[in-house]
């Protein structure tokens, strides 16, 4: 095993078989110890242009230098740790928020105030693929984000940068 | 090719430049494949030998010489100094057949004084007054004529003044407003000559409150200023997450002068558009403005459209995209691999590609329910799993070998190959892309080929790269102002030109 | 001679001729520079003037992002561009959006619980979207016709597959020989004729990535120019082709075909990188933030946010780099005595030692013998 970690370790009578992956730039070449996300079993590891040169050999007691960035359980219906999980996975520091969300975000207004569609499901008149003209007339077809828009203005929220 | 063996006493690095030359180390090393080879083996495979036939028959760089030139008759000229960006505008207005004049102070471009690492012996000489020229000064000097001029004399402006009312097309990159306080700008010079295009190229703008400044002892701001001015360099880069920072994990720069290029191409195509406005239209000329950090701001994608969205700020993240996957290089048994693939259709081929050598990858990968959605798989975790197990397959081979594995599959996929692998590609030396030209001053030159070069009627052409600061003085200054030999000695001795 | 024969010689109106006409004219003239560019261009204003291209039809069966730039560019400047995509399928930059985080959802979107990702908005902009399904026998004629009335197409498909479905420009020239055709890809004729391509593909192949990133040996690796950034600046170069096409249209009234290779283009802007090599055999490497001609002129960290207190990481802890450029000499000092006053050290000292590296173009002798000095450029 090497670019993952594909945990065996027995805990509490049960298997933990989970799978940590090593993502390729930061463990080309690396040195140290990576804990596993589900039983927080030690490993040391030495990888050396992406291969184990040493390791993975269990660290009983001694302290995790790193956590993997995601790790999920393909035999338990893939349940996964995302990245930034305390404890569990290490957090992506790079992101372009500070929540990552990793699905489509739902967004009923701009930062500016302004009503944008990044919100889903489309009305139940939108059918299974359903076409209709250009225009998206918000009072007509969403009226809650209409009242709501309508709300925003009072209330000065909108702006022009 | 000779396969003498020679004795050589090697004490300094100058023992080492007549060992390198393109006579000694011919290019291409290997010939590139025949087009009978191609026939056969590439067009053949795919039953497109007609269509191929028709392409090679067609669209050959040998032909070039053999057809007309879009652009005959257009004048440009090219005035100031510093910005390869004035120079990439004109080169590409050159390659498709305008006239093209450089004017430089009678002291030259300081750009042709750039040499990597300030060494001389990687600059060239020329053939006529042994001047040393750096070679990115020279590789976007092309098809055009090198005048001098001193705009800071009255004589000079003068001429200046004539020689716009002669040409079509001024492209100037001195600081904002210099042109304009010399009484030369486009308000002075439309008046003469009302057909007259006027680009101005620089970083940030000639006018507003981020212009383009020079230092308090006049040093200009150049490429990367504008890069840095909207983002690009900010999310170019390794994250801190996969590279320390301070050690490949921090914002970066393009190695090549990329925002002055992208600004370049916009100045020809505004260029070009004003001129199809005038020909075809108006009759008049206009005022231009092209900035590299505008025309880079064109380009960032959905950047700005996503703050506004939700407040995302685009992050860096190295070799691969928060957007697609598969679309990343990562590094493999030589260097690094690049794989793209997207679409359910391109990815599940690159999968089975990997997934026949390293069945862990369609047991982790393919199964995963995740995955299977061409959105969810843009997700973080969607790339960390996915190139987590494609790099695992990629560092037990070679670039070559993984590029041909992926090609069987029909992948877009390729290894990053540096300037030698590029100038030996096969398909590269067979067009070819990466050229050499026996230039007139300066002997063979190794160039990249211009871009539109492949076309059935008008293609774009290199005719010649480089010029010894003023050679054509004489001539350029006789054909258009009527200046002979006698009053051209008189200026020069004035220091006019 | 009379007033009649005066009027003969009379060749053009006073008025035609240039110089300042008017009060209006007059004050032009004299106002501050930058107030004149302001009001030349007039930004807020641009739909009150004319656009270039204007009446220009242009065909855009294009994907990704470098060929649909093309077209987007002809668009922005007044050209109608019609988007043909595949009825239910669409283009694939649709499905795009960073860390499948941000879809719009139009109406017309096909697949009404994906929506539209952010990928897919700038490539197109200005253009009318339709679809059309190339394999069913109907469409031809419906696509003869477009071809009938328009000035050019763009298309990204693998070579040779248009002229296999007969819409290739061997077809196409004969029922229209004003028509500018453009395959856009990775690689045309050759070789690798039926290679595909992408924007990074672009990027490895050409170069470009060799170039780009920190060096090996202080631990960094071949970096992504970021942006598509290839994608986007071939397909602005084959707009630059498209528009030197048109113009000699408005001459001959002959269209073309243009071949375009996105790989080639990334080689294209790599300056010195292919004349050092083909001269000295020189490999060029990446050097990170340097600038390998100019010192100093790169970027650096600074010990500080700008936005410490900011919840966004990248304004929290990524607004904190510069970028310093002091290359000329009277910079360079400055530069040395701003970081000597704030340092106790006395190991920096502007000596021609210490800027070792910089190219010195002001001071540089020619190689051949005899006196020759040069004035230093003003600038
Ligand atoms: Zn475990």
């Amino acid at each position: 095993m090497c670019d993952i970690i594909w945990c065996k370790k027995e805990v509490g009578g049960k298997v933990c078989d989970t799978v940590n992956y090593l993502d390729p730039y930061c463990f080309w070449n690396w040195e140290g110890k990576i804990g596993c996300a589900e039983c927080g079993t030690v490993y040391y590891i030495h990888m050396i242009q992406g291969h184990m040169y040493r390791g993975p050999d269990e660290k009983p007691g001694e302290k995790a230098d790193i956590l993997p960035l995601f790790a999920d359980k393909p035999n338990d219906g893939y349940s996964c740790y995302l990245p930034g999980i305390e404890g569990r996975t290490r957090p992506f520091t790079c992101l372009p928020r500070e929540i990552y969300l990793g699905h489509a975000d739902t967004v009923k207004f701009s930062i500016r105030g302004k009503p944008v569609r990044g919100w889903r499901p489309q009305p139940p008149s939108a059918g299974v693929a359903g076409s209709f003209g250009f225009f998206w007339d918000i009072e007509k077809l969403s009226p809650e984000v209409w009242a709501e828009y309508q709300e925003k203005i009072k209330k000065g929220e909108v702006k022009d940068w | 090719m000779a396969k003498e063996k020679r004795d050589i006493e090697i004490n300094s690095r100058a023992d080492t430049l007549p060992l390198m030359g393109p006579e000694v180390r011919p290019w291409p090393v290997t010939p590139p494949p025949t087009p009978e080879w191609v026939m056969d083996n590439v067009y053949a495979k795919r039953k497109a030998q007609e269509f191929g036939k028709f392409l090679e028959d067609n669209l050959r760089l040998d032909f070039v010489f053999d057809k007309p030139e879009a652009l005959q008759g257009l004048r440009v000229m090219c005035n100031g100094i510093w910005q390869i960006s004035r120079m990439f505008a004109a080169s590409l207005l050159g390659e498709q057949g305008a006239e093209v004049v450089h004017i430089e102070p009678p002291g030259g471009d300081p750009l042709r004084q750039l040499t990597p690492f300030g060494r001389e012996e990687y600059m060239l000489m020329d053939n006529v007054a042994g001047e040393p020229c750096g070679l990115d000064f020279l590789h976007e000097f092309r098809n055009a004529k090198s005048i001098t001029l001193n705009l800071e004399t009255e004589d000079g402006r003068a001429i200046y003044k004539k020689m716009a009312t002669v040409f079509d097309v001024i492209i100037e990159a001195w600081p904002p407003g210099y042109m304009d306080s010399v009484g030369l700008g486009y308000r002075h010079l439309s008046k003469l000559n009302p057909r007259l295009i006027y680009c101005w190229v620089g970083e940030r703008g000639q006018w507003g409150p981020m212009k383009d400044e020079v230092s308090k002892h006049g040093q200009w701001i150049l490429d990367p200023f504008s890069a840095a001015a909207d983002s690009w360099i900010h999310n170019t880069g390794f994250p801190q997450d996969q590279c320390p920072r301070g050690k490949g994990g921090d914002p970066m720069r393009s190695g090549a002068w990329l925002p002055s290029y992208v600004c370049g191409e916009q100045a020809a195509v505004n260029i070009q558009a004003a001129l199809y406005w005038r020909d075809g239209v108006s009759g008049e000329g206009q005022f231009i403005e092209v900035t590299a950090a505008e025309a880079l701001m064109d380009i960032l994608d959905f950047d700005i459209g996503w703050y506004g969205f939700n407040r995302s700020i685009k992050a860096r993240t190295g070799a691969w995209d928060p957007n697609l996957n598969q679309y990343e290089w990562n590094p493999c048994k030589d260097g690094y691999m690049m794989i793209g693939g997207q679409t359910d259709r391109l990815w599940y081929r690159i999968g089975m590609c990997i997934e026949r050598e390293l069945p862990e990858f369609g047991r982790l990968i393919h199964e995963d329910p995740l995955l299977k959605e061409m959105g969810a798989r843009n997700s973080l975790q969607g790339l960390i799993k996915t190139y987590s197990i494609t790099t695992k397959w990629l560092r037990d081979i070679n670039r070559i070998e993984a590029e041909q594995k992926l090609m069987e599959y029909e992948i877009a996929a390729g290894p990053v190959l540096y300037i030698d692998e590029v100038a030996e590609f096969p398909h590269f030396k067979y067009r070819p892309w990466v050229n050499t030209i026996e230039t007139q001053f300066y002997g063979t030159v190794m160039y990249s080929e211009s871009c539109a070069a492949f076309q059935h009627r008008t293609p774009a052409r290199v005719k010649d790269i480089g010029r010894p600061l003023g050679h054509d003085n004489g001539e350029v200054y006789q054909k258009f102002l009527g200046i002979g030999p006698l009053k051209l000695r008189e200026l020069k001795a004035k220091g006019v030109i | 001679m009379d007033e009649k024969e005066l009027q003969k010689l009379k060749v053009c109106d006073i008025e035609d001729l240039p110089g300042p006409k008017s009060k209006e004219e007059l004050e032009e003239m004299k106002m501050p520079f930058e107030e004149y560019c302001r009001k030349a261009f007039d930004p807020g204003n641009e739909f009150l003037k004319p656009e270039a291209l204007k009446g220009i039809r242009w065909m855009s069966t294009t994907m990704y992002i470098f060929t649909p730039h093309s077209v987007a560019n002809l668009a922005e400047l007044g050209a109608e561009c019609i988007k043909v995509e595949m009825p239910r399928m669409g283009d694939p930059m649709r499905q795009t959006s960073p860390f499948n985080e941000a879809y719009l959802y139009p109406l017309h979107d096909t697949r009404p619980m994906t929506g539209t990702g952010y990928g897919f908005l700038n490539a197109n902009v200005n253009e009318y979207y339709i679809t059309l399904d190339y394999h069913v026998p109907e469409s031809k004629r419906v696509f003869y016709d477009l071809v009938k009335q328009s000035d050019g197409l763009t298309e990204c498909y693998r070579h040779g597959t248009f002229d296999r479905w007969k819409q290739g420009y061997r077809y196409l020239m004969e029922m229209n020989p004003r028509f500018i055709y453009v395959w856009g890809g990775g690689f045309g004729y050759g070789p690798k004729m039926f290679g595909g391509s992408y924007d990074i593909l672009g990027q490895a192949h050409a170069g470009l990535a060799s170039i780009t990133g920190t060096h090996k040996d202080m631990g960094g690796h071949a970096t992504k120019c970021t942006n598509w950034c290839i994608d986007w600046y071939s397909g602005t170069q084959i707009t630059c082709a498209i528009m030197a096409a048109l113009n000699y249209r408005l001459k001959t009234g002959l269209g073309t075909m243009i071949e375009f290779s996105q790989v080639q283009a990334a080689t294209r802007m790599c300056g010195y990188t292919a004349p050092l090599y083909g001269r000295f055999g020189i490999v060029r490497q990446r050097w990170g933030n340097w600038d390998t001609q100019l010192c100093v002129h790169g970027i650096i960290m600074t010990g500080k946010s700008d936005f410490p207190d900011r919840p966004n990481p990248q304004e929290k802890f990524e607004a904190r780099y510069v970028m310093l450029s002091a290359f000329q000499d009277a910079d360079f000092k400055d530069l040395c005595d701003i970081i000597r006053s704030r340092t106790s050290s006395a190991a920096i000292r502007p000596t021609r030692r210490g800027s070792a590296g910089r190219p010195r173009w002001k001071s540089i002798k020619p190689s051949r013998p005899g006196p020759r000095t040069r004035p230093a450029p003003k600038w």
